[in-house]
């Protein structure tokens, strides 16, 4: 008789025990002015995939009472709500959030619990994934099922997004995840969707460590240009400094910093620290929009690293072209313009 | 004050390449490197020393090479330096660092402040904080940029969501600093040479903090690797300003990047 053999399978049977213990997908929320983040919505919608391909449940967790964006979670694939309400769940602070979160998760058993990865995300599911001394995989761009394993495939960047490593823990649970703003597409709303919201309500929640003093009066210097996800760079081609205005409010429309060429700095439409190239900063941007540059190699060297590089020139032979992911032969300034006036129509 | 900072040793991203098209990630020059912000939150522990006076202790989790980052440590005008390294703690998943790490730092105790880098340039993590705060039973002030002494409490200007603010909050508490925050000092050349000849580097075991080999077994693995698709250049477009712009956001949404 192999006992070995017996023995892993009665511990696969204890496994399969424990495990049949954790289920359902939560979703921790965010909820801004008006209603669930578009991050939230789109963290629900995944959320639902997943608990269709496994057959269990969605459950959206929000702090305080808040009905309406509890409703709006059902809506987008949440079958049970619920509300976390209690002193020190008022407004935003680790210690009581943490151990209210922690109950709810110790009493309902969820296998796999998502939240953005966003501030709010990044301080509460380190700290419960320690507790529970569970696996978290962070900044996830996407995430998926083993029907299997009954686990989670998280999809995460290394070396900054260079590539991404798809993880699991086959045995860990609950299993954490902060998903990436933005990354997973915007699912549809279904008003007419059913599904609870309950209130539950903690006492005796530990008070808040770090007190919150307010927004830094004097506002930080800018990060250098090298952290910038965008930006906007103008050459001598953007024509004046109405063009270089444009590009600085299609930037800031981008969540990005404007930046220039040797051209721009000599016409002294940018300072020395805004020059990109050999002779003045490197940058990586995941987008690059050139305005009216050249696209001399000397400039080129500090962009070699650029995710997406859209050039706009007059000239169609323009020597920016063939680095280019888009290029379009036309006037700056008047694109410029087009850009701003769409982005500002809010599509 | 008292004060542990966990450094990383991570291979220099500035010395790798990948290779989109092959799939293929090509490491040119293997140069191993403190993690920027790990040495962020030295520098951030070193201002506080220069200021008020402390006794700064860098620690590392890794392979014996990570000596030379804590040597660069003590050079910087860290005091003591502690190298946990072990052949079991080989391939250790997150959960588990942050155990061994918080293991670490408990026989240390007692300490003030733990100062740690938010993220990991290499993998991108972003969880040994939190959960190292968690561990310890510390408050937690993530994506530190500044930190001053007010009295009994520390002032620390943070980012939330990208904006800063402003908290405080009174030691003991661990305090993750931003990449973003003032990058470290140069060290200067006779405490280099100092810190190879005159200082030490204590190694602890997984034994020493009390590990069997099956407690440190990695419970997280890989499935492979995705690559982005490789970019495809020199597409060029030509019309009215209105129908280019619409080409471009097309691409913009498409790439997700609006
Ligand atoms: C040692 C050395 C170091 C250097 N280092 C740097 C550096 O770090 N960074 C840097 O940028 N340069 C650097 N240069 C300078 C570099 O060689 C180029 O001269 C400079 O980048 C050109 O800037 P530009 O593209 O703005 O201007 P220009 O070369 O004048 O190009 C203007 C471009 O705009 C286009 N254009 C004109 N009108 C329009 C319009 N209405 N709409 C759209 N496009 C239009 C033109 O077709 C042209 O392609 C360096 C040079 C040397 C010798």
């Amino acid at each position: 008789m192999d006992l070995d053999f017996l023995q892993s399978l009665m511990g696969g049977e204890e496994m399969a025990a424990a495990e049949a213990a954790y289920q359902d997908i939560w979703v921790v929320g965010e909820v801004s002015g008006e209603g669930l983040t578009p991050a939230t919505r789109a963290l629900l919608g995944k959320a639902r995939d997943m608990a269709n391909a496994l057959g269990v449940y969605v459950k959206g967790i929000l702090f305080g009472a808040q009905e309406a964006a509890g409703s709006e979670m059902i809506s987008y694939g949440a079958d049970t709500v619920y509300l976390l309400e209690g002193v020190g769940l008022g407004s935003f602070a680790v210690e009581p959030y943490v151990e209210a979160l922690a109950r709810q998760i110790e009493s309902g058993r969820p296998e796999i619990v998502l939240f953005n990865a966003t501030s709010f995300g990044g301080e509460l599911a380190p700290r419960l994934a320690a507790r529970f001394r569970a696996p978290l995989f962070t900044h996830c761009i996407d995430l998926g099922v083993d029907e299997a394993l009954r686990a989670l495939l998280a999809t995460v960047p290394r070396l900054g997004g260079e590539y991404y490593e798809i993880l699991v823990s086959p045995t860990l649970r609950p299993q954490f995840a902060t998903v990436e703003p933005g990354v997973l597409p915007a699912p549809f709303a279904d008003p007419y969707r059913y599904g609870s919201v309950e209130h539950v309500s903690y006492d005796d929640l530990p008070p808040a460590r770090v007190e919150v003093l307010g927004p830094f009066p004097e506002g930080l210097p800018e990060p250098p240009l090298s952290r910038s996800r965008v930006i906007v760079c103008v050459g001598r081609g953007v024509g004046d400094e109405e063009g270089v205005e444009l590009a600085r409010r299609l930037a800031e429309r981008l969540g990005g910093r404007l930046a220039g060429t040797r051209g721009a700095l000599d016409e002294g439409w940018i300072s020395e620290e805004q020059l990109i190239g050999m002779a003045g900063q490197t940058v990586r941007p995941a987008l690059y929009i050139a305005c009216g540059a050249a696209g001399a190699i000397q400039h080129m060297l500090g962009i070699a690293r650029t995710e997406c590089l859209i050039a706009i020139n007059t000239d169609p032979k323009a020597e920016i072209f063939p680095y280019a992911d888009l290029g379009v032969v036309a006037d700056a300034k008047a694109v410029l313009e087009a850009l701003n006036a769409a982005l500002a129509g809010g599509s | 004050m008292r004060i542990a900072v966990a450094v990383k040793q991570i291979l220099d991203p500035e010395g790798i390449t990948v290779n989109r098209r092959r799939e293929r990630i090509f490491i040119n020059r293997e140069e191993r490197i403190i993690n920027p912000a790990d040495k962020c939150a030295l520098e951030a522990a070193l201002r506080l020393k220069d200021a008020h006076g402390a006794e700064v202790i860098a620690l590392s989790l890794g392979r014996p090479s990570a000596d030379d980052a804590l040597r660069e440590a003590l050079a910087l005008g860290a005091d003591q330096a502690v190298l946990i390294s072990d052949k079991a703690l080989a391939g250790i998943d997150a959960p588990t660092a942050a155990v061994v790490l918080a293991r670490a730092i408990e026989r240390l105790a007692p300490c003030d402040l733990v100062l740690v880098g938010q993220t990991a340039a290499d993998t991108g993590g972003d969880q040994t904080a939190g959960r190292l705060a968690e561990l310890l039973g510390l408050p937690q002030v993530l994506h530190a940029v500044t930190l001053s002494l007010d009295g009994e409490r520390l002032k620390v200007v943070r980012l939330w969501d990208g904006r800063p603010i402003m908290v405080a909050v009174a030691p003991p508490a661990l305090i993750a600093v931003s990449p973003l925050a003032p990058p470290a000092r140069y060290p200067h050349g006779a405490r280099i040479l100092n810190a190879y000849r005159q200082m030490g580097v204590s190694v602890w075991t997984a034994g020493d903090l009390g590990f069997t080999a099956e407690e440190l077994r990695p419970n997280i693995e890989s499935r492979g690797q995705v690559f982005p698709p490789e970019r495809e250049l020199g597409n060029v477009i030509e019309g009215a300003p209105e129908q280019m712009a619409g080409e471009i956001l097309a691409l913009l949404r498409q790439r997700r990047l609006i």
